[in-house]
């Protein structure tokens, strides 16, 4: 049997990256995969390389940065088994240069929007007496990078949030946990970093960065049974680079 | 099945965590060799002491290659450190740090001419935190876990992953003998309310000798039931 087989699961941000990673992974493991992102478009396609991998995918539009839309989407897929808090940005500057409207939407995003979707779906978890929550924070809450102080901060909040609901919810049967990424090939991280990624590479003991697969792996881990004893915790998944 | 044709050795294996680990490790298609201080049936088991530097490099010369090891032998005899003896403090360096640093070291070159190789060292929660009467053992342990961070780190370049699982209060045999019905008092406000089954490790040991956790090294998986997050 799939591991994830009868459960419903919901990915946020799953329109590329990472999330797009695991929404497929979820979904190949025969959860019933419930996804949001901004882009229609790459929505769409995101449900083609479910129904490729022989899963079942269900497409909501969705900001998180929006509370409304935060609360219209807890509204819509209503119990969950597994939640993964997945969507963030991360447009990075110098602290003197940070405008106060990028410095909202991070913490908007990275941190209200995973707090009060989580909230909205936690108690129907509780009820049940079982569920997981995966947090993708990132290996940034752990070390300082000269333009990353607001993405940083908002990721070391939300590994706290992880340990906080792992106490929060364990007693009713519900484990959170994150997982905290090294450098990943996506996208957006390509574009973002420019010349630095493969400068990156150099940095991590494994000599390569990670794919979104790979990832995905460690979430599918986590939101799985085969994870029973970990809650709270935080999976470093980095090629060993905070390790150096 | 993912270890399929993979040979794994996982030391201290003739009970609790470690023979849960072969267990599963066995299940996933590994071949595995066990070591204990105890004989047990069957040609793949080799009686070491890990405390025994001789035992060490005769387990390394006798298993020869492996793709999978699995650093799983330890010992715990607490006491506050006012009456610590120093027979004892030699002991649980030399059978938890010494015994597993030569064995790697003794079975590392195979894994780099190999060219890959995961190495999953059980670590313990205590590393990181204090309690009264285990200040050796969680020091020892705390050892293994930067063992874990500088092979990563020294090994990483030949595709040697290294990482730790770090075990909270886990009902095994010995366990049983040494708490008892503390058991229950000591995980009843952790927030999982219960201690890990053996069993529940050896998932997390899985997960970290196969493919599936290819992006990980040099970290440490904390297996708890939350314990540590309070």
């Amino acid at each position: 049997m799939r591991t994830l087989e009868n459960q419903k699961a919901l990915v946020t941000g799953a329109t590329s990256g990472i999330g797009r990673a695991i929404a497929v992974k979820l979904a190949e493991e025969g959860a019933t995969v419930y996804f949001t992102g901004r882009r229609a478009e790459l929505g769409k396609e995101t449900v083609e390389l479910i129904e490729k991998a022989g899963g079942t995918g269900h497409f909501i539009v969705s900001d998180i940065a929006s509370i409304d839309d935060v609360r219209k989407l807890a509204a819509e897929v209503g119990e969950v088994d597994v939640l993964v808090n997945n969507a963030g940005i991360f447009p990075f500057s110098p602290t003197p240069e940070q405008s106060l409207e990028d410095y909202q939407r991070v913490f908007d995003v990275n941190v209200r929007g995973t707090y009060f979707l989580t909230a909205a779906l936690a108690p129907a978890m509780v009820a049940k007496g079982k569920g997981s929550i995966v947090n993708v924070s990132s290996i940034a809450a752990v070390v300082g990078t000269p333009i990353g102080s607001v993405y940083n901060a908002s990721k070391a909040a939300m590994d706290a949030l992880t340990r906080s609901w792992a106490v929060e919810f364990g007693q009713a049967g519900v484990r959170v946990n994150s997982i905290a990424p090294g450098p990943i090939r996506t996208d957006a991280a390509v574009e973002g970093a420019g010349e630095m990624f493969t400068a990156i590479t150099e940095l991590t003991a494994l000599k390569r960065v990670g794919e979104p697969e790979e990832i995905a792996e460690a979430v599918l881990f986590l939101a799985s049974d085969r994870s029973s004893y970990i809650t709270g915790t935080v999976i470093t998944a980095d090629g060993g680079y905070v390790a150096s | 099945m993912e270890l399929q044709g993979q040979r794994a050795l996982v030391t201290g294996a003739t009970s609790g965590i470690g023979r849960a680990v072969a267990r599963k490790l066995t299940e996933a298609g590994a071949t595995v060799i066990t070591t204990g201080r105890r004989a047990l049936g069957g040609t793949q088991h080799v009686v070491a002491d890990l405390g025994d530097l001789d035992d060490v490099r005769r387990l390394a010369d006798e298993v020869g290659e492996v793709d999978v090891l699995v650093n799983n032998a330890g010992i715990f005899p607490f006491g506050p450190t006012l009456e610590q003896d120093v027979e004892t403090y030699e002991q649980v360096f030399n059978v938890n740090v010494r015994g597993p640093y030569f064995l790697t070291a003794a079975l590392l070159p195979k894994m780099i001419a190999k060219g890959g190789g995961s190495i999953v060292n059980i670590s313990s929660v205590t590393a990181r935190t204090g309690t009264p009467i285990m200040s050796v053992y969680g020091a020892s342990k705390a050892a293994l876990d930067s063992l874990t961070l500088s092979w990563a780190v020294e090994f990483g370049g030949h595709g040697i992953r290294v990482n730790s699982v770090a075990p909270g209060l886990t009902r095994t045999e010995k366990v049983e003998e040494n708490l008892g019905d503390a058991i229950e008092h000591i995980v009843a406000p952790t927030p999982l309310g219960r201690a890990g089954e053996p069993e529940e490790i050896a998932e997390a040991v899985l997960f970290l000798a196969s493919p599936r956790s290819s992006f990980l090294t040099g970290s440490i998986v904390t297996a708890d039931g939350g314990a540590i997050a309070t």
